[in-house]
């Protein structure tokens, strides 16, 4: 189904578009490291989320009018910024280590700013003109539309600070029904039917069990 | 006869600075380094590394190293209070001669008391060079 195409080339888009700046995970991760989404790190996990199929929309056998919604999970990690150089220079006077002590900043507001950074690159990539049809064939995709960004709380995980949130990618497709795939060619039984006055003896057919 | 809350806080030279301490560094508000306790001693403390695995918004698992510092109250000169800056230098290993790395007091989190029994326990945040 174009679901499954759709969402390929949403991580191949993203991935395309990392320039270093974040991972991109085409699947739910369940159990995530704070070190490993720290910094430039961060996660942007891609999964198909849910489907709506209009019955006004289509028709039994198909093609049917499919509204995929994707969800774009980001997770972000930051530790407290200081001075740590004239915190550990023993040449530095009480002063100078108080000084640096008084600019620290906080994770927090550090991650707070990381995710909405993140945010704004995911939705420009996503929402680019160039990416109207996310490099599918021209009317696979239409009415492509990022409706929501949300944030969650700042969660304190020891000695990082993790911020999660996630974005609702939803666009219309149609779906053809091809039926199932064949589950694979058994027994072939090739086989020449004798018609009264087939003189060639070419009329026949070919049975594949499955 | 001894009192017992002075008796446990005199313990606490065995439980919390004895064979199971780690060396710990503090840099004050003020920039005042300290390595040493009051006696002159280096200045040692109890030090865990916690892995947490909850994150409670999205319900995920989450991996990380949650180290907190445990010291004797009457060792410091200057006792850490919750809402200040301090800097805190640990081993990043149970071992005397691990190197150490760079926390501050975690600003989320009141340093715990134990007024009442005579230490002190520090929340700690990664910090990195500015």
């Amino acid at each position: 189904m174009n679901f499954r195409i759709i969402k390929a080339a949403i991580v191949n888009i993203l991935g395309a578009s990392e320039a270093g700046q974040f991972q991109t995970v085409g699947f739910q991760r369940q159990v995530k490291n704070a070190k490993e989404v720290l910094d430039l790190q961060r996660f942007v996990q891609v999964y198909y989320s849910t489907g709506d199929f209009s019955k006004q929309g289509g028709r039994l056998n198909g093609p049917t009018q499919h509204d995929p919604t994707y969800n774009i999970v980001l997770t972000c990690s930051k530790a407290a910024t200081v001075d740590v150089a004239t915190l550990n220079d023993d040449l530095a006077t009480a002063v100078q280590k108080a000084a640096a002590l008084a600019a620290l900043t906080e994770a927090a507001s550090l991650v707070d700013d990381s995710f909405d950074e993140l945010a704004d690159l995911v939705y420009q990539i996503l929402m680019d003109g160039t990416n109207l049809d996310l490099g599918l064939p021209v009317g696979t995709v239409s009415n492509k539309w990022i409706d929501s960004i949300r944030k969650d709380d700042t969660t304190p995980n020891g000695e990082f600070v993790v911020l999660t949130g996630s974005m609702n990618l939803t666009l219309r497709t149609a779906e053809q029904v091809p039926g199932p795939p064949p589950l694979g060619v058994g027994e072939i039984i090739d086989t020449v039917i004798d018609l009264d006055g087939d003189d060639t003896e070419q009329t026949g057919v070919e049975v594949a069990l499955t | 006869m001894i009192n017992l809350r002075e008796q446990v806080e005199s313990d606490l030279s065995i439980t919390l600075e004895g064979n199971w301490a780690l060396p710990v560094e503090l840099t004050d508000p003020d920039g005042v380094k300290t390595t040493t306790s009051v006696t002159g001693d280096l200045l040692v403390g109890q030090i865990l590394y916690d892995i947490v695995k909850l994150n409670p918004e999205t319900g995920e698992e989450m991996v990380v190293n949650k180290p907190v510092v445990t010291l004797r109250r009457t060792s410091l000169t200057r006792v850490p209070q919750s809402g200040e800056n301090w800097f805190v230098r640990i081993p990043i290993a149970p071992s005397l001669t691990a190197p150490k790395e760079d926390f501050v007091l975690d600003p989320t989190k009141s340093t715990e008391g134990g007024a009442s029994i005579g230490f002190i326990r520090l929340y700690l945040r990664r910090a990195q060079q500015s």
